[in-house]
Formats: C-alpha cells, sequence, structure tokens
C-alpha cells in the first residue's frame, strides 16, 4: 500500500504578515558611517559616555572579521540597512495615545489584550522607538523599574546603565555585537529589588515595520538579591522582498539566590537577518531558566550564553526550532560553569520540513574552578522529509575532574515503533502521528505561560494526514 | 600544517575546529612487514579518491614523499601485521590495503618506540573494502612518552563492505588520529573502537568522520580513556548522513574518565542530516566515576585509588580485548599490567 506522506503545516503567518505604509517616519540613510552614527546619537540625546561608545562600537565593527562557521549571510548588505527609523510618535503610557496604525497592529498581535489578562507591564516598540510602556502600580509600588532603556539613562538608575551597559556582551564579542554597539536603540531596563518576587510576567514586544530597516533593541535586566521575575519577549515583522536585520542584544544580571525565567517566542519574517545575542551572568545560588521558540526569519544565529559565576548557580534551557522552507535557523546555547557545584540542563528539539535547515550548535564549558558541577543535555530533531536538514553541533570542554558531563543527542523521523504501540492501543494511525509530532513540541509549550503556549502552538499548527512514509 | 578538520566548523573561541601540527617528514621506510598470512598481492588500484582524516595538508606532504607506498591487495582470510622502526627524527609512510570481494583482512600496525626515544611516525593509511569484505585496521601507539605520531585514515566501503578500526594510544607526547570512512555502498559499515590515556603534559587530537551514502548504512564509533596530570584531549566524531542514504543508522558516544583537576578535556560529537529515514544517536560521558559505583566498590574492601585504577585500565582493556591478533593482544596486555596510573586526585 502506497503511503502518504504525513502533511506538516508551515508556520501560519497571516496573523504576522501585515504592514502598515511608511509614513511620517523619520529615518537614517542607508549604510552605516560615523556621521549615521553620530546623527542617531544626537537624536537619542546620548550622554556623552554613550556617544563615544557608539562611536568606538563602530570602529571595533569595521575592524572584526564576518563570521565564517554558521549560516551564509552573504545576501546581508549593511550598505542597504537603514539603522535607525523613529515613528511619529513619543512614548505613551496609555495605548490610547498610540497612534492608531500602530496601536491597530498591537491590537493584532494582542498585546493590549494580553497586558489587560496577565503581564504585570508591557513595553512597546515600533522600529526603533518605544511607542508604549507601561508597568502595573502595584508592582512599581514594590520598587521594580519597568522604563525604557533611554530614560533610564538620564535618570537615578543611570549610573546602574553605564556600569552594566555592554559589560556581558562587549562589542569585541563579535562583529553584529559592535554593530549593536554603534546604532542600538530602544529595548527595556527592567531593576528588581532585593527580596522582590513579580507575580506575573513583564513582556516586551518588538515590531519591525519599515523594509530595509535594523531593528537593535538592548534589554538590561537586573534582578537583585533573592528576587523573582519571569520576562516574555516577543517579536514579529511583515515580510518584504528586502532583507531586514535584528541584532538586538540582551543581558541579564541575576544576583545571589535571585530567579530569571526568560521566554522568547521569535517570528521574524522570512526575510529577516536574526543576529540577536543573549547572555545573562548568575552569582550565588542564583537561578536562570531560558525558554525560547525560534520559528520565523531567514537566517537566524541565536545562542543565549549564561555565565554561572556563582556557587551552586543554575540555568536550564528549554528551546525549540521550526524551520521550513527558505529558513536556515542555527540556534543553540553557550553556558560557562566557573564556580563549585553549579549545573545546567538543557532541553533542545527541533523540526525541518519543506528544505528548512536547523542547526542546534551549543558549547558547555566547565573551567577548572567548577568542582562539583553537573550538566545535562538533551537534543532531539526530527526530519519531516528528505529536501530538509538538521545538523547537530555540541562542543564540550570540561577542566575540572570533579564534574559530571552527559549529552545525548538524537536526529531521526517519527518512530514507527511508538506509532505501533500506540495503535496497539486502539488509537487511530493518523490520531497517533499527530499525538507524537504534537507532543514533540509540547517541553517548549508547557514551560511557557499559557496564552503564550497557545500563540507557540498556534504557530506550530500540525494537520497530519496518513503516515511519513 | 592544520589538521582533523571538523566537516561543520563552530566557534573560534573554542578552538577546536581543526589541531596544528608542525610535524614534517623528509623520509619514510621504517614501517616493516612482520608477518604475512594469507594470499597477499601488490595492489594497482587507484587510492586517489580516499580522503584521509588528517586532511588535504598531511596528504599533500604523504604524496610528496619519495618512497612509493606500501600497496597490497588481499583475497580470501589474510592477515598483515606492521611494526613501526623506531628511529630519532621524523618520518612518514604510506600504507594502501585493498579488501578483494568477499575477503577477511586483518592489518595490524604497531607504532612502538623505545621509552625516550623521540622519534616521530607519520602513517597515512588508505583503505578500499570491496563488495563483501571485512576489514580490520589495527593501530596501537605505544612510542614512549618523548615519542609523536601523526595518523591519517581512509577508507571507502563498498556494496556489504565493513571496515572495523581499533585505535590504542597507550603513550605518546603526541598523538593525531582519526578516520574517514565513506560508506558509498548498500550496508556497508564502519564500526571504530578508541581508547586512549593521556598523562603528563600529552596531547591527543582525534578526529572520525562517517559520510553515509549509500542505503542502510550504519556505523558505530565508540570511544573510552582516561586523562592524567595535565593532558589534553579533544575528540572529534561527525556522522554525516548524506541525501540518499535512507535506512541508515550511525551512533557514537564517548567516556571519559578524568583522574584529576588540571586535565582538558573537549568532545564535539556532529550529526549532520540531510536524509530523513535515518537514525542518529550521540553520547557523552565525561568526568569522575558515580559515586554510587565508588561507593559499591569501596564497600568490598577496595581503596578508592584502586577503584579509579582498575576502572582506568578496564576502559583501555576493552578495547584490547577486540584485538584480533594474539600476538599484539598480548603486548598490550604486558604494557597496560606495567601502566602506573597517577590516583592522587582521585575521590569518593
Amino acid at each position: 500500500m502506497e503511503k502518504e506522506k504525513t502533511y506538516v503545516e508551515d508556520v501560519d503567518r497571516e496573523l504576522y504578515d501585515f504592514r502598515n505604509a511608511e509614513k511620517d517616519v523619520w529615518k537614517v540613510g542607508e549604510g552605516l558611517t560615523p556621521a549615521i552614527v553620530e546623527t542617531i546619537s544626537r537624536e537619542k540625546n546620548d550622554p556623552e559616555w554613550m556617544r563615544a561608545f557608539r562611536l568606538k562600537s563602530l570602529d571595533i565593527y569595521n575592524r572584526t572579521e564576518m563570521v565564517d562557521w554558521g549560516p551564509d549571510i552573504e545576501g546581508l548588505d549593511m550598505d542597504n540597512i537603514v539603522t535607525y527609523v523613529r515613528p511619529n510618535t513619543k512614548m505613551n503610557v496609555d495605548w490610547a495615545d498610540v497612534p492608531e496604525e500602530i496601536r491597530d497592529t498591537f491590537e493584532r498581535l494582542g498585546i493590549p489584550q494580553a497586558e489587560r489578562a496577565s503581564l504585570a507591564g508591557v513595553g512597546a516598540q515600533y522600529d526603533s522607538e518605544l511607542v508604549y510602556h507601561n508597568v502595573r502600580e502595584e508592582v512599581a509600588a514594590m520598587g521594580v523599574v519597568y522604563t525604557d532603556l533611554e530614560s533610564a539613562m538620564h535618570g537615578p538608575y543611570g549610573d546602574m546603565i553605564h556600569d552594566h551597559f555592554m559589560k556581558l556582551v562587549p562589542p569585541t564579542d563579535h562583529k553584529f555585537a559592535a554593530l549593536h554597539g554603534a546604532v542600538w536603540s530602544g529595548g527595556s531596563f527592567v531593576y528588581v529589588p532585593p527580596g522582590v518576587t513579580v507575580e506575573i510576567p513583564l513582556q516586551s514586544y518588538f515590531r519591525l515595520n519599515a523594509p530595509g530597516a535594523g531593528q537593535f533593541e538592548h534589554t538590561l535586566i537586573i534582578v537583585d538579591e533573592g528576587a523573582n521575575l519571569h520576562f516574555i519577549e516577543g517579536c514579529s515583522a511583515p515580510k518584504y522582498n528586502v532583507a531586514n536585520l535584528h541584532a538586538g542584544c540582551v543581558e541579564l544580571y541575576v544576583a545571589k539566590n535571585a530567579k530569571l525565567r526568560y521566554s522568547t517566542i521569535e517570528n521574524w519574517s522570512k526575510n529577516m537577518y536574526n543576529l540577536n545575542t543573549k547572555r545573562a551572568r548568575i552569582e550565588e545560588g542564583g537561578v536562570m531558566e531560558w525558554v525560547s521558540g525560534s520559528f520565523g526569519s531567514h537566517v537566524s544565529y541565536l545562542y543565549p550564553m549564561t555565565l554561572l559565576t556563582g556557587e551552586g548557580a543554575r540555568m536550564t534551557y528549554t528551546g525549540i526550532t521550526f524551520a521550513g522552507a527558505g529558513q536556515n535557523l542555527d540556534t543553540g546555547m553557550k553556558v560557562v560553569h566557573s564556580a563549585p557545584k553549579t549545573s545546567s540542563a538543557i532541553t533542545a528539539k527541533s523540526i525541518s520540513k519543506d528544505g528548512g535547515i536547523s542547526t542546534y550548535r551549543s558549547a558547555v564549558v566547565m573551567t577548572e574552578k567548577a568542582a562539583g558541577s553537573k550538566s545535562s543535555a538533551s537534543c532531539e530533531s526530527l526530519m519531516l522529509d528528505d529536501i530538509s536538514r538538521s545538523d547537530t553541533i555540541p562542543a564540550m570542554d570540561i577542566r575540572t575532574s570533579q564534574a559530571d558531563v552527559g549529552h545525548e543527542a538524537k536526529i531521526g523521523r517519527i518512530s514507527d515503533d511508538a506509532i505501533f504501540y500506540l495503535m496497539s492501543r486502539g488509537i487511530p494511525e493518523a490520531d497517533a502521528r499527530a499525538m507524537i509530532v504534537s507532543g514533540f513540541a509540547d517541553s517548549v509549550s508547557k514551560e511557557l505561560p499559557l496564552e503564550y503556549a497557545v500563540e507557540m502552538n498556534n504557530l506550530i499548527r500540525l494537520e497530519m494526514k496518513g503516515s511519513i512514509g | 600544517m592544520k589538521i582533523n578538520t571538523l566537516p561543520a566548523p563552530t566557534w573560534r573561541w573554542l578552538r577546536m575546529n581543526q589541531g596544528e601540527t608542525d610535524f614534517d617528514a623528509g623520509k619514510g621506510g621504517r614501517l616493516l612487514i612482520a608477518e604475512r598470512r594469507g594470499d597477499w598481492t601488490p595492489c594497482a588500484r587507484d587510492f586517489s579518491a580516499v580522503k584521509g582524516s588528517a586532511g588535504e595538508a598531511f596528504a599533500a606532504l604523504a604524496a610528496n614523499m619519495e618512497e612509493k607506498p606500501l600497496a597490497l591487495s588481499a583475497s580470501g582470510e589474510a592477515l598483515l601485521r606492521l611494526c613501526w622502526r623506531a628511529e630519532e627524527g621524523a618520518a612518514l609512510d604510506r600504507v594502501r590495503i585493498a579488501a578483494e570481494p568477499g575477503s577477511r583482512v586483518t592489518a595490524v600496525m604497531d607504532i612502538a618506540a623505545p621509552e625516550g626515544c623521540s622519534g616521530e611516525a607519520g602513517l597515512e593509511t588508505l583503505l578500499l573494502a570491496d563488495e563483501g569484505a571485512e576489514l580490520t585496521l589495527v593501530q596501537i601507539f605505544r612510542v614512549g612518552a618523548e615519542g609523536r605520531s601523526v595518523v591519517s585514515v581512509g577508507g571507502e566501503c563498498a556494496k556489504d563492505a565493513r571496515i572495523r578500526l581499533i585505535q590504542l594510544v597507550l603513550d605518546g607526547r603526541e598523538t593525531d588520529l582519526g578516520a574517514h570512512v565513506l560508506l558509498r555502498g548498500e550496508g556497508s559499515d564502519f564500526t571504530a573502537r578508541i581508547g586512549y590515556r593521556a598523562n603528563r603534559d600529552h596531547r591527543i587530537d582525534m578526529n572520525y568522520v562517517v559520510p553515509h551514502e549509500g542505503k542502510r548504512t550504519t556505523c558505530d564509533i565508540q570511544a573510552a580513556g582516561v586523562l592524567e596530570d595535565t593532558a589534553r584531549k579533544i575528540f572529534r566524531g561527525t556522522i554525516d548522513f548524506r541525501r540518499g542514504s535512507a535506512g541508515a543508522v550511525g551512533a557514537e558516544t564517548e567516556d571519559v574518565l578524568l583522574m584529576n583537576d588540571g586535565t582538558v578535556n573537549q568532545t564535539i560529537p556532529l550529526i549532520l542530516c540531510a536524509e530523513e529515514d535515518v537514525s542518529g544517536t550521540h553520547g557523552a560521558t565525561i568526568g569522575r566515576l558515580s559515586e554510587e559505583l565508588v561507593y559499591y566498590m569501596a564497600s568490598r574492601g577496595m581503596p578508592v585509588e584502586l577503584i579509579y585504577r582498575q576502572m582506568a585500565l578496564s576502559r583501555l582493556n576493552a578495547v584490547a580485548a577486540q584485538i584480533p591478533d594474539e600476538a599484539t593482544r598480548v603486548a598490550v596486555a604486558e604494557y597496560l599490567n606495567g601502566a602506573d596510573f597517577d590516583t592522587d586526585g582521585t575521590t569518593v
């Protein structure tokens, strides 16, 4: 009997693939020059140290080689990228004050509704600037600061920002970190004071509307001793025929015995080069939890990095990547254990279909200071046809004997044995296959708040017919 | 020169993408035939398409040697035992072996040197396993604490052919080794059993690459080793499922026992997959012995130092036990009986 191939739908982009006409926006010219960087700095009323930092970063960018180990990014020509696009509005604390077209954009994405239902605060960025930022009064009353980075830099937290900005991800880290340092704009600053637990999440949402533009938001979060926060990051863009670029930067500081969960649903359009950098430093007894879903982008380089610097610090990473037609998504994680009794647990999944390329890339490093540390990793990849590609490139560098490091990886298609088992329990074949494919993503969706798990499940609508042949 | 390059590079800061060696050899002729059993004949087959594991720079160095390679073809059941004649200085030899259809061929290479000899052994071994043939290559490295080995192995398997590789690194200041085996024919198979021990400030650099092209091809790479003192080791293992290799199965595992702090262990097991209907797995276990195991054995009266010594030996003995040639197996056993492991850093 001829087997019918399982059909797995593409990620449904209808919800995200709408665009607004560019009107009343102000933007710099294409390309990257000292004059453009100076202009951005002036527009943003930077303090002098930041202006100098931008110019130094530009110099580093010009001197740094392009990466030569990952997906091809030749289609990204910085001479054609507009690095700063300012919408015609200031930052607002009331959605009613946001220009109608932009407000409608975020309404369609469900952000104000989510804010009312399940968030402690929201930041919404449109192109290069935040257009809305607000935090619930009761959360602010606990001393939690959640605002845009530019305002914070000029306020009482200016010194804190000066001391932390691009210290975890210096411009010398790689070429696109240097680019970020030169032209960053927007993003959020969060400070959670000692002992404060923010019961419900904060969320920042980044929308890039302008064709041929770059978005370079910077997120800086400091969770002080014994505090607890869940932060959600979402992003999307309409699809254009020209390359767009996202080179954001996320820096997370988790103090002694504090805990931070950072959840991301990345759903950029398929003309996007997503060259994002995320890094966290965890002090004694602190906990960092990454939850990551990567669905969009034409090319993605995304590897959240965790530095476990304090004794007993812990990290978990739970991620899924879905690479469809025209996508080359290179994702994974990095962790450096540099203190005793630290631990990391990694669960990574990927699905490749319709010629999509998915690569899981990781590094687990244990220095000689990491005695008594443990790391375990599990990586599973599902191939849904023979025109796609799935690679795993996990690296381990262990320099202490007092360590336990385990790594497992599996690549393949849906197991015939699993299908047989479920069918032997009376489940029809099509349902059995649907259960297995849907269940593949469950380890990530169950880590998300309900509303976001629903969104993720919408993103992976798996329609099953027949069997994988 | 760069050697042992990963087929898919990763972050440069990890320094795992390739190894480096300044090995240079102006002459060969150090490899002697110690024993030959079965039907061996000179071989005129073309090995130029067979890629070695060390890479192009080493292949170019080998190609420039004046001495012709030892090229032999075997049919039926055959055994060839080769010994490296240790001398000071660097030398590079080339060996080509073709296992004819249906044959059972074993080649043993004992690369040995007396303690204190700082000789450098370069060896390029290329293999062809014809339809239904089983070709076993055994390489033993015991060149003393000052010796150095740079070894490149390449192979190709025809339909239902099998290449078995056994490599055992017992000592050596620097050892670069690996294998690149192309599973071209349907149902072909590659099995590797690698055991190593590195102590002092010694360095081992390994690179195993197995491209699966034929349908229902299989590979199984197992490496187990012990690191002591300030020894460094990198293991690169790549299972490469190419389009058309439907039904292929590949597995690689590594088990590393770290005897003390100060060692550097790097592991990078890759699975590259361009075919849907395959199954690839890899696993790695790195560190000290499990507390449960040590507790159990200690409760039976064994001192912790002895437990670690026995467990270190067991990793090497398990690989040595698979050597099909008794003379080599005995030589390895004698060496291991005299091995002294540094257990000062071991703990429960």
